[in-house]
């Protein structure tokens, strides 16, 4: 009797020290599988973290060349603006000086100036009706 | 003095051309650039229209001025 008994204890500590040594694997396999899955979660956090700070770079140099290059712009167009309002006045003026002589030549010899000008229609027209004529046999 | 005559004669020809009361040497002075370019115009269309014919009564008019003027010549050294 004493004999089953003590069959009986040493089965139930063997089984609480089997259950007990599965718990423990099964803990250090759920530490591991913790352990990876932080692991994990850190790389790709880390990978997250890098993606994402390469494409503020990108944004950044993005942004950065376009400002540039609107500046550059901006100035290219600013020159462009001066330069033609500057030949504008220039073309003008001269303009304004050549009419003002003009005036004053027609205002001295008002007949000469009107047959000079009627000559030169005159032959303009001549030159015109030549070209005509010729493409027209053409 | 030449260049004077020469100018009469074109104010006098203007004078024939433009209708009488017209005064167009006032308007030439009051506007020059516009009548310039009515004048223009007026030759451009006038060359465009009968350009040639008007050439070819120049050229006759001045081959018979110089046609006279030899026959002039000759006829004085004839004497």
């Amino acid at each position: 009797m004493a004999d089953i008994k003590s069959e009986i204890e040493d089965g139930v500590e063997t089984a609480r020290d089997a259950v007990a040594d599965s718990v423990d694997s099964a803990r250090k396999r759920f530490q591991k599988l913790g352990d990876q899955a932080q692991k994990l979660g850190d790389q790709a956090q880390d990978r997250y973290k890098k993606v994402s700070d390469d494409v503020r770079k990108g944004a950044e140099r993005a942004s950065k060349e376009i400002r540039r290059g609107a500046e550059r712009a901006r100035e290219t167009y600013g020159e462009v603006t001066e330069n033609a309002q500057k030949t504008y006045e220039r073309v003008r003026s001269e303009a304004g000086n050549l009419s003002r002589e003009v005036s004053l030549y027609v205002r001295d010899n008002p007949a000469k100036a009107v047959m000079i000008a009627a000559g030169v229609g005159f032959l303009l027209g001549l030159v015109v009706r030549g070209r005509g004529g010729r493409d027209d046999e053409e | 003095m030449e260049l004077q005559e020469r100018e009469s004669i074109v104010e006098e020809l203007l004078d024939e051309i433009v209708p009488e009361g017209l005064d167009w040497q006032r308007l030439v002075v009051r506007y020059p650039i516009p009548s310039l370019l009515v004048a223009a115009v007026g030759g451009f269309y006038v060359g465009r229209r009968h350009g040639p014919e008007i050439l070819k009564a120049l050229s006759g008019i001045a081959a018979a001025e110089v046609s006279r003027h030899v026959s002039h010549l000759v006829d004085y050294q004839g004497d």
